[in-house]
């Protein structure tokens, strides 16, 4: 067989996608993005939930070892002052809020 | 006319990074049909293949960002077509049976001296369907997509030799299933 003849009968070999082809596709991606996004928000939720009662647990039992007389903490706990341990446990939190904040917004972007 | 092709396609590309979907859509409308019969040329059966296919334009989606703008995009994408297709097979050692093919092509049974432009693609089809999937792929290559030896090489990482050799033998047997299918009716197609 002639090059130009195989040439003209491969051309018209062409495959079609089905009508919907496309609308599916975008349909597929969009899911997927919802998906993505729905178990994201979750687990967000969950870890927001997760940091901010550890961290009112755990300022609640300091409070309740700093604030009480036992004779074994007795010269330790005197010496720790209360408003810095707060501090630094709202800070924590802050942090955690923040970086989960920042993890969603470049999840969005994406 | 190359390089505006390309340009146009990079155009499109930036324009899916800066979140247009209709750009992504357009994208696809422009090359579906021949990644179809890329992926049709390996994989063999057209609804599997379509399958195959929406696969993998999601995977572009999620991976155009890694595009380098160096490369035609077509080369690219022909390129992830061409792989997650062999792969499809290795998985599936799927044998389609020739009347599957036949079913789904639906075969008419026409008056072969007045052959429409539709029969005439059946028939094509149904041969290039019957060779080997690296000949099948490579006769589409060379001259449906007209790419020289030298881009095949680069999109299927195939040697020049076996380019050349299975491209020989497609040839021959392109004419052969041809010739069998349709025997001396074949000059209606040229």
């Amino acid at each position: 067989m002639k090059e130009e003849n195989l040439k003209k009968l491969i051309s018209k070999s062409t495959v079609e996608t089905s009508n919907d082809f496309i609308n599916n596709l975008m349909n597929a991606i969009e899911a997927q993005k919802e998906t993505k996004k729905m178990s994201f928000r979750f687990s967000f939720k969950m870890v927001l939930l997760v940091c901010s009662t550890l961290t009112l647990i755990l300022s609640g039992l300091l409070f309740n070892i700093l604030g009480k007389e036992s004779r074994l903490f007795d010269s330790l706990t005197e010496d720790i002052p209360k408003t810095p341990v707060f501090l630094v446990i709202t800070l924590t939190l802050l942090y955690y809020i923040n970086s989960i904040i920042r993890l969603n917004y470049y999840n969005t972007k994406k | 006319m190359e390089n505006s092709l390309k340009h146009r396609d990079y155009e499109l590309i930036r324009k899916i990074g800066d979140g247009d979907t209709s750009a992504f859509r357009q994208l696809v409308y422009l090359y579906k049909d021949v990644s179809l019969s890329l992926a049709v040329s390996i994989i063999k059966n057209p609804v599997i293949a379509e399958d195959v296919l929406q696969d993998v334009f999601i995977k572009v989606y999620h991976k155009l960002h890694t595009f380098q703008y160096k490369a035609s995009f077509s080369t690219w994408l022909y390129r992830i077509v061409i792989n997650t297709c062999y792969n499809e097979l290795k998985k599936k050692k799927d044998t389609t049976d020739i009347q599957d093919i036949r079913d789904t092509l639906n075969l008419p049974s026409v008056d072969r001296d007045n052959m429409n432009e539709a029969d005439q693609k059946k028939y094509i089809n149904l041969a290039l369907q019957q060779l080997r999937a690296d000949e099948a792929l490579l006769l589409r290559l060379f001259y449906l997509c007209e790419y020289k030896i030298k881009e095949i090489e680069e999109i299927t990482g195939f040697k020049p030799s076996k380019i050349k050799v299975d491209l020989h033998r497609g040839r021959e047997n392109i004419h052969f299933h041809l010739k069998q299918l349709l025997g001396d009716d074949l000059n209606n197609l040229l």
